[in-house]
């Protein structure tokens, strides 16, 4: 992958270079119970989830805001919440990006909706990656010989 | 709503997803087949007239009670044989529990629905053995459970194959030798999908609070009937005996068959109340951000 991202200029370095792949982030099926979400979310030091049926089509995400969000809203008891389903606390139609998209365009997006990730969809829809704002900025920033 | 078909014969019906309340019902041991086959027509008799489809229940083995002097059970062989034979002579579904991974497949070849004891809700060895029956499961709420944490029981029988379960609540333990009845558990278990039942009878029990039995308060019975058929159960749990003072297991808590049609009446009455406003307002109801 390095060696590909050498080979290209800042215009055209896409989504699919800089994203980090299916098994290095959170991901769970959506009738896990709400706890395990929250336990790979710890695991990965990431503050999103990605909620998938059982084809790995992208029902949901979840983030550390809408944790915090749950937790402040319901009246139950946190063991109560922790054994819910996790897609009743999910949010259904996330914002998503294309594998092929352009990177400056996907930060822009983000910039834009003050979000720090966005899960990469290839051509069937099928969640294969997750565009971190992090890793973004830091081949944006290696491509634009920023010092 | 997920639903279990029960059929014995020509005798048919449904349990979950259904307006009429149906009834689990019996002495909590079996005592002999005389007395199985009398408890099974007196009951029959008046279900009939009450038109309830229900379920013989009557435990072959009772291996929780307080004093290894009590009344231990008939046995597997003779109980499931004394359960074949209400079965068959009165046309209706039959159902213990049982208490040992080895007893679960014999238990299934005769009870058309196969109980989880309190005790055990959560054993692994005990749910996957009676998921395997391939039977539905009566899963008991453990006295020291919490509704929600019964989706782990859930989870487990599904886990093994079985997607035909029971929730039954019958207490929470509140202290010691004490149990108080929580009518929000029963919505909460039945945001599994899967139908809930309410045990007034082992409800009103005071676990082992007599030294070496438990005891109980029967009198609260019909109160706690009536609360809980207003929450919408699907299943009824009764334990009846037509002579509470010389039953042979749970004395203290079992119904007097002398009270079984009033409170039935009682039962049917609220259920079907409850059904005809779900009917006119709808299923849809206060939710927490309403």
């Amino acid at each position: 992958m390095e060696k590909s991202i050498l080979n290209m200029t800042l215009e055209n370095l896409v989504v699919k270079n800089c994203m980090i792949n299916i098994g290095y982030f959170p991901v769970v099926k959506f009738n896990q119970i709400l706890k395990e979400a929250v336990d790979y979310m710890d695991e990965y030091k990431l503050g999103i989830i990605s909620i998938v049926d059982n084809n790995f089509k992208l029902l949901g995400v979840i983030t550390d805001g809408d944790l915090r969000r749950a937790i402040l809203r319901s009246q139950k008891p946190l063991s109560a919440m922790l054994v819910d389903d996790v897609i009743d606390y999910s949010i259904k139609n996330p914002l998503v990006i294309s594998e092929d998209d352009l990177l400056i365009d996907s930060i822009k997006l983000m910039n834009e909706k003050q979000i720090w990730d966005l899960p990469v969809l290839n051509k069937n829809k099928e969640l294969i990656g997750l565009l971190h704002l992090h890793s973004a900025i830091k081949n944006y920033i290696e491509k634009n010989d920023v010092r | 709503m997920k639903q279990i078909k029960i059929k014995v014969k020509n005798n048919e019906f449904i349990i979950g997803g259904s307006k009429d309340l149906k009834l689990i019902a019996g002495p909590c041991a079996i005592e002999s087949l005389d007395h199985s086959m009398f408890m099974a027509e007196k009951i029959n008799n008046i279900c009939n007239k009450l038109s309830i489809k229900w379920i013989f229940k009557s435990c072959y083995d009772k291996d929780c009670r307080s004093s290894p002097d009590s009344f231990h059970g008939v046995g597997i062989t003779e109980g499931l044989r004394i359960l074949e034979k209400v079965r068959n002579e009165f046309e209706i579904p039959v159902t213990s529990d049982f208490s040992d991974p080895m007893w679960a497949k014999e238990t299934g070849e005769v009870c058309d629905i196969i109980q989880v004891p309190a005790y055990l809700c959560r054993q692994t060895s005990i749910l996957k053995a009676a998921a395997e029956t391939n039977k539905p499961i009566n899963i008991k709420k453990g006295q020291f459970m919490s509704p929600w944490n019964m989706k782990n029981s859930v989870k487990k029988v599904e886990y093994y194959g079985n997607e035909q379960i029971i929730l039954t609540d019958r207490g929470t333990f509140f202290g010691y030798n004490m149990l108080v009845n929580d009518m929000r558990s029963l919505p909460i278990m039945r945001e599994t999908g899967y139908p809930v039942c309410f045990d007034a009878t082992h409800s009103v029990q005071q676990p082992t609070s007599m030294g070496n039995i438990s005891g109980g308060q029967r009198e609260f019975i019909p109160h706690l009937v009536r609360a809980s058929c207003a929450t919408g159960i699907d299943v009824l749990f009764l334990e009846v005996h037509d002579n509470p003072k010389n039953a042979l297991s749970d004395k203290n808590t079992v119904l007097d068959l002398k009270f079984l049609e009033r409170v039935l009446s009682e039962a049917k009455s609220i259920s079907d109340t409850q059904s005809d406003l779900e009917d006119k307002y709808g299923k849809e109801y206060i939710k927490h951000d309403s």
